[in-house]
């Protein structure tokens, strides 16, 4: 039995998947020598990681194609640990992301609570040659995770798992440039926590182990995974 | 993009003892690690966790102001630690950072290396055209089967073109019936006087490749006749108890063999085990191995390999009778014996 509307050739059946599938931010591109769409495409329908994480990734590291293949191996501490660093920055974009898009309904003092839609829309940007990102339309409001800095909706933000001063001066420049405030993010009990001035300091929940534990189970799962 | 910066730097004196501690267990982790079962990552957790403690002394030394070099080159592939040593001297640094590094070497520092990864600058975008596959030509049966029959008929159609010497062939068992498999081994693992013994790679759905499978290399016979003792077993534990009744044990461990790995992983654990068990078995004399089977195809792609192996070096005196388990019956299956 021939389904006259149904996708005939390989070639258009790729092409269909690729145009469902999420497209995220300015970082991810079909193939283009990353890996194949069917891949990157697979990669975030199951999550292995999430859109901003893989667009900060393929836009900052030239590693993306050994990380979302699973990682170096083990016995080349230099390489793996060059993409241990990628991942724990794209981990803690992808959390703080997560938290700048909550929107927390809970003592909304509306008569019924809405569940169905609760994230704000926050955009981001990722600025590959300083591996930072710019997070837009998020709620004005203070700065999470630290105290006493406050955003007009734009925030420039460098993860950095073990931030450096010239990350603080970076911090600080793009903040001139781009005209919002700026801040490292960095994991719990990183050693560091105080703000540089005007460069504001959040720490994130998540410790390093914490992060190690994470990508080593999303590097494991793209190991496995492989289709 | 930006660009990795690499950072060594020289340890201060009272940093030493705790980075040669974490050195030592990083080694021992290491050691344990490739000793290993294919997809155990324990010791690999291990290490890394102490190779990371290791390189946050180096941080952490690098913030107190200790000597530090940096290089701007590209990290190799090469095996090594995050500790520069003379054995695993980096392959991959500038002449002036090599200079200095040994210098510090000779003189008895220990050098920990840390890498920046996001420094400003440049970096080519990588090129991996040349590593993604292109979408597969769809493959018609020949027959006009379809389902399961048209899949198993491809599986003999990639087995037959890599046997038939096709470079780029390479056979795919994921999917195909436990006898189907068995079946289409046997009948291209027999010696061809016309033509040499070949290997031909195995790749699993999920994108591993496996070692691979030796085929045209052994004058196998249809003789059922036991040689020797004659010992059953059930490929896998647990899998289908009801086989426990007419079995002297299970060849392999369900809780060993069916774990979330890459399935080559799983192949040549399953390789390695039955290997080392069927030498075992022939060196107390001629032995029948009646295998109760079911299917999982890594196991079996693995466990036919150890049996070319085993009878290659041992004619005459192991025979491989098959039962296959399907639908709550056991059907017999071909002999797998040298003349």
């Amino acid at each position: 039995m021939s389904d006259s509307t149904a996708i005939s050739g390989t070639l258009s059946r790729r092409d269909a998947y690729a145009c469902r599938s999420p497209s995220p931010g300015s970082g991810l591109h079909h193939g283009g020598g990353v890996m194949s769409a069917e891949r990157l495409c697979y990669t975030l329908m199951a999550q292995m990681w999430r859109e901003i994480e893989m667009d900060f990734i393929i836009g900052t590291s030239p590693r993306a194609p050994s990380i979302l293949r699973g990682g170096a191996p083990w016995q080349g501490r230099p390489a793996r640990m060059a993409e241990s660093s990628v991942c724990r920055a794209a981990l803690l974009i992808g959390t703080l992301y997560r938290r700048l898009d909550n929107r927390d309904v809970a003592g909304a003092d509306a008569d019924s609570r809405i569940f169905e839609d609760t994230t704000v829309g926050v955009t981001w940007e990722v600025l590959s040659e300083h591996g930072a990102v710019i997070f837009g339309n998020a709620v004005p409001g203070s700065v999470p995770w630290t105290a006493g800095f406050t955003h007009s909706g734009t925030l420039v933000v460098l993860p950095r798992a073990q931030p450096t001063q010239p990350d603080y001066d970076r911090a600080r420049y793009l903040s001139e440039v781009v005209g919002s405030p700026a801040a490292l993010v960095v994991p719990s009990g990183s050693g560091v926590s105080d703000s540089d001035g005007d460069v504001a300091t959040l720490v994130a929940p998540d410790t390093l182990s914490d992060l190690d534990v994470a990508i080593e189970s999303r590097l494991t799962k793209s190991r496995v995974s492989r289709a | 993009m930006s660009v990795e910066r690499r950072v060594f730097v020289r340890l201060p004196d009272e940093m030493v003892e705790e980075a040669l501690d974490l050195l030592r267990r990083s080694n021992e982790a290491s050691a344990r690690a490739n000793k290993a079962d294919p997809g155990d990552r324990s010791d690999v957790t291990r290490f890394e966790r102490f190779q990371s403690s290791l390189e946050d002394l180096g941080w952490t030394a690098a913030g107190r102001g200790a000597e530090a070099i940096s290089d701007i080159s590209e990290v190799s592939t090469q095996e090594r630690l995050s500790v520069v040593s003379e054995s695993a001297f980096p392959d991959d640094v500038s002449s002036d950072t090599a200079t200095q590094l040994r210098a510090w070497l000779h003189s008895g520092s220990l050098v920990v290396e840390r890498v920046l990864p996001f420094e400003e600058g440049e970096t080519p975008r990588p090129d991996g055209s040349d590593r993604v596959l292109p979408a597969s030509e769809m493959w018609n049966d020949p027959t006009g089967a379809r389902g399961k029959r048209a899949v198993e008929n491809r599986f003999r159609q990639q087995v037959s073109s890599a046997v038939a010497g096709d470079a780029h062939a390479t056979i795919r068992p994921t999917g195909i019936a436990n006898s189907v498999l068995t079946d289409t081994l046997r009948q291209y693992v027999l010696k061809d006087d016309m033509q040499p013994s070949i290997a031909v790679p195995v790749a699993y759905a999920d994108g591993s490749v496996a070692r691979s499978f030796p085929f045209r290399c052994l004058d196998l016979v249809d003789d059922a006749t036991p040689i020797g003792r004659q010992i059953k077993f059930s490929l896998l534990s647990m899998r289908h108890t009801e086989m426990d009744l007419d079995v002297s044990g299970a060849w392999l461990r369900n809780t060993e063999v069916s774990r979330q790995r890459p399935r080559a992983d799983t192949d040549e654990l399953v390789y390695r085990e039955s290997l080392s068990q069927l030498r075992r078995l022939v060196s107390l004399g001629p032995t029948t191995v009646v295998m109760h089977q079911t299917g999982l195809e890594p196991a079996i792609i693995g466990f036919y390999r150890a049996v070319v192996t085993v009878l290659q070096e041992s004619r005459g005196l192991l025979a491989v009778v098959l039962q296959f388990f399907e639908a709550g019956n056991f059907r017999p299956g071909p002999t797998w014996r040298v003349r």
